[in-house]
């Protein structure tokens, strides 16, 4: 019998501490929320600070932003925003410091009419002016963010504040009597219980978290720390209608081209006449204003470039819900189609399966992150050498990024090959799991071509379109992972081997768009003698030997890894993961001064 | 039921969690599942407790502690007394011994090693007693001179403590106390002849006049010091309520009354009976507390703040004090014994000044003493708000008193969920 939820509350300070709300996330707890100041996710601590001071709230009055010129120097700093000192627990307790405060704060009626700004904090014998000390600036108030640091910064104990009333705009100066400044002698509030971590209860409810970022309001549009922005898409292709067929090649192969305009227009492969095609295969910008769908436009190549034409802050609260969903890099509208799903012919048996990541896969990993690493040494790099060209400079940097991200990719599929043998082995389908780190000797080119062999080159069109062509989604890699997650969907199998599985080729997928960039991009320069390249031989295995040693003590940190990792010690993993990360990075740095020598890395 | 208290409150039905002292307001099915565990043996209390979301944070992993620090000690500067009360536990003052004073090395070496265990921002106490510490006045106040001094250089806080009988006050102690914010508590057993019948002079005669007019001077000067009236209840003395008033109108800071339980004389102890009619008194007097608190008035009645206190941080702890844990008494001869009332009482030997705490003393005190060791204290609910009972009570006597402990803390359980909610500011004094 389903019982109802039972009504408990927590009344003593333990019972708060210890209790744990049913259906509040662990986030709600101080202790558990990751709790910042900008403004915040859970809990916003500079909340805490407009009560810094028993009986008043001050609210820190700032610019819109730290580059903001000071428009209105009179209203910032930490406003007196009211007196609470009639519910104020720390000014009710039965203390001689409590009942002194207490009485001056009710003695300073000046308090309670005009703008009254915090004037200066001191605390033991250091006293700090809330205005600028010195420079252009000297005399003028600080920002109240300035102010809230401050604050921010004294110690629980003695504080003494002056708070000085300033004049409105509007405001003449008054020749009256009444006080033009307040100095309260207090102390810094306790903000939460010294043994049970309780919230002090001069905070009401909701007072925390009354200064949020609103993730799915105007801070989804941006914010200052692009938190919220980062995590949406800025430019998408456009709605693909059902009952419109397009070859998915072309349309792939559209999109990853031509992205970056290098030589002069950009010359779309589409038919601008074909409307759909068009759409297909041009992008728009996500958080465009206009909504309506025979009006998009492609979407600039810059964020300042689209930005008059987005929605803004005030209009996304409302607007929000004309988004679109996107899917596979495209916005859905009202209908979704999904992309066909892998079709692939299943291994027979889970020997089967391990003996192709065995002995195809695997090796086919490691033989592509020599290949790409080799290529990326072979490049100048323009820190170091001066390329007069900052086209040529951006290139080269984009290309070296590019080739040296791909590179640590297929060392992480490496990994995942390994690791999916593993998952077999520790799910009982096959008989043992052993480390598998070598290089294939030769490279698959797609159905019906001849393998070719491993090389190892410095990078050209005709290396990039090796490149491309084992990458592609056609391509034979892609062909045999899709066998492996056609086999990974069914029992026995355990789920996250499919997920695993999955992943690599979405990654490939990804790898091929680089690698299509690249080939767009070299073709400016010149086939012999390019200026992106070192002048890269392949060296000795004595010139090369610090580097060839690295390199083993890499793969015999990761043949640990593995191992132990397939026993399930993942602390004794991760450790020789470390291990291997770390002589990876010294393997950088020793391939990069080989090369800069001319000398290449013999790989094994 | 070991794990968990209920309780009924006109705000509704309570729990008291035991670990952690944990109390929560309820809801009547709750209430009834938890009742149903307590009457049958065959209920599961940790897992029903945990499916409603008690016990997510263990508070007691384990009741024994180890390696406390010093933090303070008593004084019996003085082992001699001009009064003769009935159930001292000094015997007259003299611990049954030769009547001896407190040389200045002891003193020197008790304070010395007070202040060496502590660090910059640490807090410490030292306390005078007796005997009669106004005997040797000018021993205390050169004791007192001499810690704060030190305390001072070492950045350490320091608060000074003394219990007399009042009756050799001076006018000037009234400004040394007021110095060193001080906190005094005189021994007050009733009004008149009340407390002349327990607190006689050697000779037979009263004190209370003369206790009485000694302490108003400093009743009129109490700003740091606090002058509190500690009452030893006996079977002779049972009129709380009245005592209570009267000492709360004089001017007392809090006054307490400490039931008594375990005399060397055997004389004047309360008997279940006696204890009985105490509880009643008590929930007396803690009734015109609820009152007179809730028309904001101040009725500084000791026992119900401390507890009010102490259940609203919710104490947990498995000893009923720090004796023999962070606070000692020292012995004229400069003897560490686990607290005042041990002094020269060789079950409580706990060291010298001169060579500290025995480390392996201390141990099979603690290991001995804890709570969850004590029976019938390990079944029993309030055990960690009790903490087992004043160790030399317990060794003297048994334990007479665990229902009256047991209906008072009952009963302050409800005041405290009652005052939550009519005065809630009572209790925001979040300071240590």
């Amino acid at each position: 019998m389903k019982r109802t939820r039972p009504k408990i509350f927590p009344r003593n300070l333990t019972a708060r501490a210890a209790y744990e709300v049913p259906g509040n996330p662990a986030i709600t707890r101080p202790e558990d929320a990751p709790a910042n100041c900008y403004p915040g996710l859970d809990l916003d601590v500079r909340n805490l600070d407009r009560r810094f001071f028993p009986g008043l709230v001050f609210e820190f009055v700032a610019r819109d932003d730290i580059s903001a010129p000071y428009t209105e120097p009179t209203n910032y700093g930490a406003r007196l925003l009211y007196i609470d000192d009639q519910l104020d627990p720390e000014l009710l307790a039965d203390t001689q410091e409590a009942r002194t405060l207490s009485g001056q704060i009710s003695r300073a009626d000046a308090l309670r009419e005009g703008r009254w700004y915090l004037e200066w904090i001191k605390q033991r014998d250091k006293t700090l002016s809330m205005r600028f000390p010195s420079g252009q600036m000297a005399g003028t108030p600080l920002d109240g963010l300035f102010v809230w640091r401050i604050v921010r910064g004294l110690e629980q104990g003695r504080v003494t504040i002056c708070l000085q009333r300033r004049l409105g705009p509007d405001e003449k100066p008054n020749e009256s009597d009444a006080p033009k400044q307040v100095i309260l002698e207090g102390w810094r509030r306790r903000f939460t219980d010294a043994t049970t971590g309780v919230l002090s209860g001069a905070f009401q409810p909701g007072e925390l978290t009354q200064s949020l970022c609103s993730p799915w309001q105007h801070d989804f549009r941006d914010c200052a720390c692009h938190y919220w922005a980062s995590n949406r898409p800025d430019v998408v292709f456009g709605e693909v209608f059902p009952g419109l067929v397009q070859p998915e090649e072309d349309t792939r192969t559209v999109r990853r081209g031509r992205i970056r305009d290098v030589a002069g227009a950009h010359t779309p492969r589409v038919d601008p006449a074909d409307v759909d095609a068009w759409r297909r295969t041009t992008r728009v910008d996500w958080m465009r204003a206009q909504r309506a769908r025979e009006l998009t436009a492609r979407a600039f190549n810059s964020i300042p470039k689209n930005r008059p034409y987005q929605l803004d802050h005030f209009e996304i609260n409302r607007a929000w819900r004309s988004l679109n969903i996107v899917l596979d890099d495209t916005e859905i509208g009202s209908l979704y189609i999904p992309q066909s799903r892998e079709r692939a012919n299943p291994y027979a048996s889970p020997e089967e399966l391990a003996s192709a990541l065995r002995e195809e896969l695997a090796p086919l990993e490691m033989a592509l992150a020599i290949e790409y690493l080799y290529a990326r040494f072979s490049l100048l790099d323009p820190d170091t050498v001066g390329l007069g060209d900052q086209a040529l400079a951006d290139f080269v940097r984009y290309a070296r990024y590019s080739l040296l991200l791909a590179a640590t990719s297929e060392m992480q599929h490496l990994r995942w090959a390994n690791e999916l043998l593993w998952d077999l082995y520790r799910a009982n389908l096959i008989s043992t799991y052993e480390p598998v780190l070598i290089s294939a000797k030769k490279i698959p080119r797609g159905d019906g071509v001849e393998p070719r062999d491993r090389e190892l080159r410095v990078l050209g069109p005709a290396v990039l379109d090796d490149f491309i062509a084992v990458e592609h989604p056609s391509g034979t890699i892609h062909g045999k992972y899709a066998r492996v997650v056609a086999t990974l969907r069914s029992d026995p199998y355990p789920a996250r081997m499919r997920d695993l599985a999955e992943r690599i080729i979405s990654d490939g997928v990804e790898h091929e768009g680089w690698f299509l960039d690249l080939r767009a991009l070299v073709d400016s320069y010149p086939d012999v003698n390019p200026p992106y390249l070192r002048p890269l031989r392949r060296g000795t295995k004595q010139q090369a030997a610090a580097a060839l040693n690295k390199f083993a003590d890499v793969i015999e940190a990761l043949k640990k890894a593995y191992v132990a990792a397939a026993q399930h010690q993942l602390d004794d993993s991760a450790h020789q993961v470390a291990e291997a990360r770390a002589a990876m990075v010294e393997l950088l740095r020793l391939g990069e001064d080989l090369a800069a020598q001319g000398i290449g890395i013999p790989f094994p | 039921m070991t794990d968990f208290h209920l309780f009924d409150t006109e705000e509704g039905p309570h729990v008291l969690l035991v670990d952690g002292s944990q109390v929560f307001a309820i809801d009547e099915e709750t209430r009834r599942e938890l009742e149903v565990a307590c009457a049958t043996a065959r209920v599961d209390v940790t897992a029903l407790l945990s499916s409603l979301g008690f016990g997510a944070k263990r508070f007691l992993s384990d009741p024994v502690l180890v390696d406390p620090p010093l933090r303070a000690l008593s004084l019996a500067v003085v082992e001699k007394c001009n009064l003769g009360c009935t159930y001292c536990y000094a015997q007259g003052g003299s611990f049954g011994g030769p009547a001896r004073e407190m040389s200045w090395s002891v003193i020197e070496a008790s304070v010395r090693r007070l202040l060496d265990s502590a660090s910059t921002g640490d807090r410490v106490n030292l306390a005078f007693l007796g005997g009669e510490p106004l005997l040797n006045r000018s021993l205390i106040r050169r004791a007192t001179e001499y810690a704060a001094q030190l305390a001072s250089e070492q950045g350490v806080k320091i608060g000074f403590s003394i219990t007399t009988n009042g009756t050799s006050l001076n006018p000037d102690d009234a400004e040394f106390f007021e110095d060193y914010a001080f906190a005094v508590t005189v021994s007050l057993d009733g009004i008149g002849e009340v407390h002349d019948r327990l607190r006689p002079t050697k000779r037979g005669g009263g004190t209370y006049q003369r206790a009485i007019a000694r302490v108003s001077p400093l009743l009129q000067r109490q700003r740091r010091m606090q002058v509190s009236a500690r009452v030893t209840v006996t079977p002779r003395n049972l009129g709380l309520r009245a005592t209570l008033d009267h000492f709360v109108a004089l001017g007392f800071h809090s006054v307490g009354f400490s039931p008594m339980l375990s005399a060397p004389s055997g004389r004047d102890e309360l008997a279940p009976s006696d204890l009985d009619v105490m509880l009643g008194e008590m929930i007396a007097c803690a009734q015109e507390f609820e009152r007179r608190t809730i028309a904001g008035d101040r009725y500084p009645f000791a026992n119900a703040l401390t507890a009010l206190r102490e259940i609203h941080r919710g104490t947990h702890r498995p000893y009923p004090c720090g004796a023999g844990v962070g606070y000692f008494g020292v012995s004229a001869s400069g003897g560490l014994f686990a607290c005042h009332r041990f002094v020269d009482d060789p079950r409580g030997d706990m060291g010298h000044v001169d060579t500290g705490v025995s480390g392996e003393r201390q141990r099979r005190w603690l290991a001995e003493r804890s709570v969850d060791r004590q029976e019938p204290c390990r079944s029993c609910w309030a055990r960690y708000l009790c903490g087992g009972g004043c160790h030399y009570e317990v060794i003297n006597r048994g334990r007479p008193a665990c229902d009256f402990i047991r209906g008072w803390l009952d009963y302050a359980l409800g005041a405290y969920v009652r005052l939550s909610e009519r005065v809630p500011h009572l209790f925001a004094d979040l300071s240590a």
